[in-house]
């Protein structure tokens, strides 16, 4: 069946509209041996795509796991310990949760602005104390292709301090991010980002060497070779 | 799945969840999303697991709840292809405990197939997979247009399907 064909094509590599995908749907609908042969497709395909990209490997995502575990762990306890602390002076309606995670975020912020600016050079990080946003030039690098690490493949950018040693810090995964890929595992590459840093408590069980895990940059926008800055 | 080491749960069946959730019509984007969603669910419900029964069974049935919850969002905002074709996919009979052993049956097979592949179709399903681009995004980089690109993989596909196929078949006799 060629539409079918086409349609899934458009499925799989394409970016079918709206219409395209309804007309698969209505062809599935009739068609269940076609169905069939869609799951399959996706699944050895999706498999393939498991075995050949590195950030989809199975250490990558047994990585990104224990980071995101840890990360809504430690959001969890902070939110309760701020909340334990703010509960005595009986704050008036329903806005006591909403007024502990403002707190909470806010002295995250401010904890962040104060360490950061200590510790860098203004020429290489900027801090938006506000927004909490911070503007690094340096190189993309992937921690296993580019610097042969040991823990799966991890997207990192790598800049120099104030005193010129050299730091990483970890990208937060985005499926974003994916179309970059060759410029950290062909890096280093130099790079202007922008984005958020979260601030994690202590460090992952098994961090790469040398690799501090407890602070994640989640990109708003790479600029690549510096030619134009694009948004995530 | 008390008294297990949760991280090798997700070690033994990140694989074969992440095929799972992508068969129920998941965007490719956003499998790896879904599949840690699952796994951060099962942990937070440890507790409720029987040992005996099995872990895959049970995470597939978490996954299966959270795509349903995925059909309620806007197209926009939905991490589905389409939340029509979801439902065709999700209502297909399969055979749930057979879906790991299958995963790593196809797997050595399928890097046979691909390996005999002519250079150039070796060289655009890498560019495909490795980082995940798509038809248009190669197609710019090849000087070639989506369509011939799509088409080009569509051959390559049906090569590497019929000649697992045939691979399959010989093992199994």
């Amino acid at each position: 069946m060629k539409r079918y064909e086409e349609l899934v094509s458009l499925l799989i590599d394409g970016e079918p509209t709206e219409e395209e995908l309804h007309e698969l749907e209505q062809i599935l609908a009739t068609h269940p041996e076609l169905a069939e042969d869609l799951r399959q497709q996706l699944v050895i395909w999706e498999r393939w795509s498991q075995e050949i990209a590195p950030e989809r490997s199975a250490d990558s995502f047994v990585a990104a796991f224990r980071t995101r575990l840890k990360a809504e762990e430690d959001a969890k306890r902070f939110s309760k310990s701020a909340m334990k602390r703010l509960k005595p002076r009986k704050l008036p309606f329903t806005l006591a949760p909403v007024l502990a995670i403002a707190a909470a975020v806010a002295l995250m912020c401010v904890l962040y602005v104060l360490k950061i600016d200590e510790a860098t050079n203004p020429n290489y990080v900027v801090l938006d104390a506000q927004a909490h946003l911070v503007s690094i030039k340096g190189e993309c690098v992937c921690t296993s292709c580019t610097l042969n690490m040991e823990g799966g493949h991890n997207k990192a950018i790598r800049f120099a301090d104030a005193k010129g040693d050299v730091q990483l810090i970890m990208v937060k995964r985005d499926p974003q991010l994916r179309s970059h890929t060759k410029h950290f595992c062909g890096g280093p590459t130099p790079v202007l980002v922008e984005g958020n840093v979260i601030q994690q408590d202590g460090e992952k069980p098994s961090p790469p060497s040398g690799l501090s895990q407890s602070r994640l940059l989640a990109v708003t926008s790479i600029d690549i070779k510096a030619d134009g800055a694009e948004n995530l | 799945m008390s008294g297990l080491d949760f991280e090798v749960v997700v070690r033994e069946h990140q694989a074969g969840l992440r095929a799972f959730i992508r068969a129920l019509g998941a965007d490719e984007a956003w499998v790896d999303d879904l599949a840690q969603e699952v796994f951060l669910v099962a942990y937070r419900k440890q507790d409720l697991f029987r040992s005996e029964a099995d872990p895959g069974k049970w995470l597939r049935g978490i996954a299966r709840r959270i795509v349903k919850g995925e059909r309620s969002k806007t197209a926009r905002r939905s991490r589905l292809l389409h939340a029509g074709i979801t439902d065709i996919l999700a209502n297909l009979g399969q055979d749930p405990e057979a879906e790991d052993s299958h995963l790593v049956e196809i797997l050595p097979v399928m890097r046979t197939c691909v390996e005999a592949l002519p250079e150039p179709s070796g060289n655009l399903l890498r560019d495909r997979y490795l980082e995940g681009r798509r038809a248009l995004e190669l197609a710019l980089e090849l000087n070639s247009t989506a369509v011939a690109i799509r088409k080009k993989l569509q051959r390559i596909r049906l090569i590497v399907r019929q000649c697992m196929e045939s691979k399959m078949k010989e093992q199994s006799v």
